[in-house]
């Protein structure tokens, strides 16, 4: 939970960019998770899974939080990056998204 | 001799060799006994180091300590391998040989890996010893592996040492700087196709094939380079959404819990 303050600003420094954050939430309950989301300004959605949920299962997720950063194909391009590390590695990505989507390059 | 030179010792130059073994063994055979020797010959050799630079104050001092003990071990290497060379078969000689692979001279690695395939290449001690070799990228592990791998005739040693492989190369993979993008897909490459060894060919030998079958999905769906398996799922107000709707996005995967 120590990355959210720095996730929401995240959120709120790359609005109107081509980017996402999605989270994937393993909470006891669909109400624990919006306690929380309430609790801690959240701004982004995520996927609730629960404890044993498929999604946790599929990804092989041993430990909490995991991160992983897509890049605008939906490829995996980097995985455990934090802080300052998360957003050169975003922000990057995001230029690169921009660049590919103009017709001239 | 002092705590953290106990520790020391234990760590670095008996790590795999004495693991779970605070104490001395029982010492029944010759060799055995000899083996023990040799030990607590180290250990008082380690000793000597303690009354030398003292009670280590700051992380230099332990650095110190740390390193003139490593020169220790590999000076008092040559004598391991020698009664290796002695009792080549004893069981004793695979942990005596294991301190010279690991913590030894380096050119004394490639006679002891001899020793320990022509004399232990399936024997339960170093199939044990080979099951825990997965983790760090060392020349000297990878090369004990293949020849393993390679000499060994029992299913439970060959595929062992291939498992313990296939993490060792991917390990490598992963921890190769960016600049060296085709070596990391070379090791990749290389290590799926011994996940995929141990997966298909050595389904009988204990949860191997289903560790193998794991990683196998890890590297194939779930690593840098690799396109993401698509997710369907409902958000906390119960709406659907899967996470390719997000494609032309960069997206954070965030897998989180309120716990």
């Amino acid at each position: 939970m120590a990355m959210v303050p720095h996730e929401r600003s995240l959120v709120k420094k790359l609005e109107g960019k081509p980017f996402a954050l999605i989270g994937v939430n393993f909470d006891n309950t669909r109400k624990d998770m919006q306690d929380t989301v309430e609790q801690r300004q959240i701004n982004w959605r995520s996927f609730y899974d629960g404890r044993e949920g498929p999604i946790g299962k599929q990804w092989r997720i041993r430990y909490l939080p995991t991160v992983y950063v897509l890049d605008a194909k939906g490829v995996i391009r980097h995985k455990d990056l934090r802080d300052r590390e998360l957003d050169n590695a975003v922000e990057a990505l995001v230029k690169e998204a921009e660049r590919d989507g103009k017709p001239n390059k | 001799m002092h705590r953290l030179l106990v520790g020391l010792v234990a760590l670095l130059a008996f790590g795999p060799a004495l693991w779970g073994q605070d104490k001395p063994r029982d010492a029944k055979t010759a060799p055995e006994k000899e083996y023990q020797a040799l030990v607590e010959e180290l250990k008082k050799a380690v000793g000597e180091v303690g009354k030398k630079l003292g009670e280590p104050k700051t992380d230099e001092d332990r650095r110190k300590v740390f390193e003139e003990v490593q020169k220790v071990v590999q000076d008092f290497s040559p004598r391991f391998l020698a009664f290796a060379e002695k009792h080549p078969k004893d069981d004793s000689a695979v942990d005596a040989l294991t301190i010279v692979l690991l913590r030894g001279k380096e050119e004394l690695a490639g006679k002891a890996t001899e020793l320990l395939i022509a004399n232990h290449a399936d024997s339960a001690k170093l199939t044990q010893l080979v099951a825990m070799l997965g983790e760090g990228p060392r020349p000297v592990v990878e090369r004990l592996l293949r020849a393993v791998r390679d000499k060994a005739t029992k299913d439970e040693a060959k595929a062992t040492a291939t498992l313990s492989l296939a993490k060792h190369l991917k390990q490598r993979a992963e921890a190769a700087p960016t600049d060296q993008a085709a070596e990391a897909a070379k090791l990749s490459r290389e290590a799926e196709a011994f996940f995929s060894e141990v997966a298909e060919k050595y389904a009988k030998v204990g949860d191997l094939a289903e560790t193998a079958k794991n990683e196998l999905f890890e590297l194939r769906h779930l690593s840098v380079g690799k396109t993401a398996p698509d997710i369907e799922g409902e958000d906390g107000d119960g709406k659907k959404f899967k996470l390719s709707d997000y494609r032309g996005k960069v997206v954070v995967l965030d897998f989180w819990a309120g716990w």
